[in-house]
């Protein structure tokens, strides 16, 4: 019997060594999580809905029909099951937009984040693993990012090279590493004084070999966590600037751009302006979710937060 | 104290020296604004006296130092479409970005603070889940569409609130609301968070062990200690706050510096954007600096240093 | 008036915590007593329940956690049965308690004297002048240098030891009947634990206050308490008078516990420790729940829980070894 007590304690121990975690630890996890649940499937939607756009979509998206322009919502006087949310002032299909525009909101909000995230993680490294000027540096140049709105310094740039997609996608990418270089800097700082760092450079292990040994996978569930919701605030970012006339330029499908459409015709025609930004809604409610819970269970130190 | 706050203020001059420097190489390379000053018409002639009274056939560096001492002295250049110095115009606006900025902190601190005490106290209940959930959704609804779906609602079916302009309080509702609901979602969840956090520690269970009641140990010992986050944070959302603001003044043609920036620089009128931007980046950092402050007076356990 | 037997009497008391691994019976029917002005410690491992007795009767238990069964009798009245407006008034006042933690336990946001008189004002009605003056008063005599200056220091600025003398000034502030104190030296250094607790005895002594002690450290139990509680796995297994459990105690685990005590093994002697550790209490066992660990662990030991049987005036024991 005392070697069932043993017996216990490795299984213990075992659980807390992340490599033994199997698919349906995971699975189990994100199933107690209503809402992780309920984000996982919202993202799963648009994920699929992205390249299957071209299949579900009722209609060409971009192809205009001057006898059906605003059309309404199929549910409403006038309406049609053909034009299910109606269409718009060119009358093109909104619920065939909205599909389209998946496309235009991952693939900014994915690529955007990466670019971010490869620069912050970066500077993040050689930041807290150096120290000194080239610290004060970046953290001030860290400082100058903070100080200025997002939205307001992708506007100036963008003011300066012109709209577009990639430009677009570069320049969100660009002004939105700052989080990561303040998360990777903090936990390089405080893995640097741990005793095992200490010992690979003692016996002479490089620095980048360190870095990319040691203190990458302390950083990782953090990453994983801001990658999540950045893609949020990203797609929103797009949305905004698109919606300012600065970003994704018509014919693109974008959310943000039927948005800028719609506003101009809120007394006649609701529909034109309100399913666009549901669409947003739900997105970023379901990306939401899905890092609320990756930081619940990724990050003990947030487990307070019963958020 | 005095020592640190001069430290502190130290620190921003580089800060600003860098936003100006950026964004002054950024208008540079966006080239010549001599073709959008003059008519189409104009002589080669024309453009070259004009291109060497504003220093553009000088060097970059020379460019640049020009700028910058014309800029310490307060000089930000002028704006093409208005013919008119660009600080005053910029300046001119703030009153109405400053009453908007403030407005919206109202709803996020009188309404969600409140709400995440409230949602904490009874945490696991329905009234927590709703508060939980409805801050969630704060923070996923793009602050623009919120501000369409208002004006839907508000100003086109129901016309209680004007769609746009600035002058009564009734004005100022829907924008405050468009505004001030990101804010809001982030401050309630955070105040419930750290009140969570705050209540299960050692010093509650100390006071609760007094006899002291309750609901004085969730506000003289809880709300202290959870709030002090929430001051930075605050503070350190001004920065999203005004960039919320720049598009909710487009929406509702709030005559702030937003509207200003958003249609400078859809004529790429660059004074008034690296005026607008100088402003708002050191409105941001005296926001920073001042929760810096309050946070140390709060918090007796961090030094001045 | 009805008589009253003893000042404190826990009878059965079950204390349970719901986690998603399922019940966990923390306390699992505690009976024991302590009298006025009586020193009675509570010794066992961590995770023996004995933290959470001392919760239980300051009724302090929160989610999951729950009283579930018991009575806790306190001067004839049932804690558990009265408002929550009375309990606070007992709170601090007649019971009152001190922590293992002194860094955490006092808010860093407040100054000491405003911690202290917080707890004197909410049960006297005294004005706030009076307050301080009472509170400066108990700095003394906790033995706090320079106590006008530490009245309005925040508690960052004082050290462990010292939180601790801040923490007994607070309990002691009301002058209660009760004094639980929880591991109230284990965090602090070796060389001010025996001030801390040589302080604690004479101050209660002063005021006439019954000391609840809980510990894991034999020797201190030696040196404060008449009377010791052994606790294991939620429950008492052995309880006597100091003198009589050191001569001769008689549960397995008293007697390892014993062993494991540098202080209380000869030199000579290999250095003994308990084998195995304390179980995860939700993995019901049917028998002995020390049954695992124990040397002496028979077939009667697997099946079948002892009981808490009386061997001679007031030496009680829960052992199938006793009941041959």
């Amino acid at each position: 019997m005392t070697v069932k007590s043993e017996d216990l304690q490795t299984d213990k121990n075992k659980q807390n060594k992340e490599e033994v975690r199997p698919v349906t630890y995971w699975l189990r996890l994100l199933l107690k999580s209503k809402t992780g649940t309920l984000g996982l499937i919202i993202v799963l939607i648009i994920v699929c809905v992205a390249p299957l756009a071209g299949i579900i979509a009722p209609h060409d998206p971009t192809q205009m029909d001057a006898t059906k322009m605003l059309t309404p919502p199929a549910w409403l006087e006038g309406g049609s099951m053909e034009y299910i949310l109606g269409t718009d002032n060119l009358g093109r299909d909104i619920f065939s937009r909205i599909l389209y525009g998946t496309r235009i909101s991952l693939l900014v909000g994915i690529t955007s984040v990466i670019i971010a995230g490869a620069i912050g993680i970066a500077l993040g490294l050689l930041s807290g693993y150096y120290g000194g000027l080239i610290d004060t540096i970046i953290m001030r140049i860290v400082d100058a990012f903070l100080a200025i709105p997002g939205i307001l310094i992708t506007l100036v740039i963008l003011s300066v090279v012109g709209p577009g997609l990639w430009t677009l996608i570069i320049v969100l990418g660009i002004t939105n590493w700052v989080e990561y270089t303040r998360v990777v800097r903090g936990e390089v700082l405080s893995v640097k004084e741990r005793e095992y760092v200490k010992a690979a450079k003692s016996i002479g292990v490089s620095d980048l070999k360190i870095m990319m040994k040691h203190l990458l996978p302390n950083v990782a569930s953090s990453f994983i966590v801001i990658s999540t919701l950045s893609v949020a605030s990203t797609i929103i970012a797009e949305a905004s600037l698109s919606f300012l006339g600065m970003g994704i330029q018509p014919p693109t499908v974008s959310w943000g751009v039927m948005l800028n459409i719609g506003k101009d015709y809120l007394a006649e025609s609701w529909w034109v302006a309100t399913f666009p930004g549901l669409a947003i809604t739900f997105t970023t409610l379901g990306i939401i979710f899905l890092g609320d819970w990756l930081r619940d269970i990724l990050d003990p130190r947030t487990q307070m937060n019963g958020k | 104290m005095l020592n640190y706050i001069i430290k502190r203020l130290l620190q921003t001059i580089p800060v600003l020296f860098i936003i100006v420097f950026t964004v002054f190489t950024l208008v540079y390379l966006a080239g010549d604004p001599v073709a959008l000053m003059l008519p189409e018409d104009a002589t080669p002639e024309e453009i070259e006296t004009l291109k060497s009274a504003l220093n553009l056939d000088k060097p970059f560096i020379v460019q640049f130092g020009t700028y910058v001492g014309n800029l310490v002295q307060g000089d930000f250049g002028t704006s093409f479409h208005y013919d008119l110095p660009a600080l005053p115009l910029v300046l001119e606006r703030m009153p109405a970005t400053i009453e908007l900025a403030l407005a919206a902190m109202v709803v996020g601190v009188l309404i969600a603070i409140p709400l995440g005490i409230w949602s904490a106290a009874k945490r696991n209940t329905g009234v927590d889940v709703a508060i939980t959930g409805g801050s969630v959704l704060g923070q996923a609804i793009p602050n623009f569409w919120l501000g369409i779906m208002l004006i839907l609602v508000f100003s086109v079916n129901i016309q209680i609130f004007p769609v746009s302009g600035r002058g009564s309080l009734m004005h100022l509702v829907l924008p405050a609301i468009t505004l001030g609901t990101g804010l809001a979602a982030t401050v309630a969840r955070l105040t419930r968070s750290n009140l969570i956090e705050v209540l299960g520690q050692d010093f509650v269970r100390t006071a609760r062990a007094k006899g002291v009641n309750k609901f004085v140990v969730l506000f003289r010992h809880g709300l202290r200690n959870s709030l002090i986050p929430v001051v930075t944070v605050m503070a350190m959302q001004t920065s999203s706050l005004l960039g919320g603001a720049l598009i909710t003044e487009y929406i509702f043609s709030w005559p702030g510096i937003g509207q200003l920036l958003v249609q400078a620089v859809h004529m790429r009128d660059m004074a008034v954007i690296q005026a607008a931007t100088f402003v708002i980046a050191l409105a941001v950092i005296l926001m920073n600096f001042l929760a810096d402050i309050t946070y140390r007076l709060l918090d007796p356990r961090i030094k001045m240093h | 008036m009805k008589q009253l037997d003893h000042m404190l009497e826990v009878k059965d008391m079950k204390t349970h915590f719901y986690t998603e691994k399922g019940m966990i019976p923390a306390v699992d029917g505690v009976s024991f007593h302590v009298d006025e002005g009586e020193l009675v410690g509570i010794v066992g491992e961590s995770g023996s329940g004995k933290s959470v007795t001392a919760l239980s009767i300051m009724n302090l238990i929160e989610q999951p956690g729950k009283i579930v069964d018991g009575e806790i009798l306190y001067n004839g009245e049932d804690l558990l049965q009265v408002s929550e407006k009375k309990m606070e008034s007992i709170r601090g006042n007649d019971i009152s308690m001190i922590f293992q933690e002194p860094l955490t336990s006092l808010n860093p946001v407040l100054t000491i004297g405003k911690q202290i008189t917080e707890a004197i004002r909410a049960h006297q009605k005294v004005s706030k002048k009076e307050a301080k003056k009472q509170a400066i008063d108990l700095l003394h005599r906790v033995r706090i240098p320079r106590a006008e200056s530490v009245y309005s220091s925040y508690p960052h600025v004082l050290s462990g030891g010292m939180r601790q003398r801040v923490m007994i000034a607070i309990a002691l502030s009301c002058h209660p009947k009760l004094l639980i104190a929880d591991e109230p030296t284990t965090a602090l250094d070796v060389t001010i634990q025996a001030q801390i607790m040589q302080l604690l005895k004479e101050i209660s002594k002063d005021i006439g206050a019954a000391i609840m002690l809980i510990t894991h450290d034999l020797g201190v139990i030696a040196e404060m308490v008449d009377r010791v509680i052994v606790m294991y796995g939620g429950k008492i297994v052995e309880q006597t008078d100091v003198h009589t459990l050191f001569k001769s105690p008689e549960h397995p685990y008293t007697k390892a516990l014993i062993e494991s005590t540098p202080r209380f093994h000869t030199l000579e002697d290999e250095f003994y420790s308990i084998q195995g550790s304390v179980l995860q209490t939700h993995e019901s066992i049917q028998g002995c729940k020390y049954e695992p660990r124990c040397p002496y662990a028979m077939d009667v030991c697997k099946k079948e829980e002892p009981l808490l049987e009386d061997m001679n005036e007031g030496h009680k024991v829960r052992c199938w070894l006793h009941d041959q």
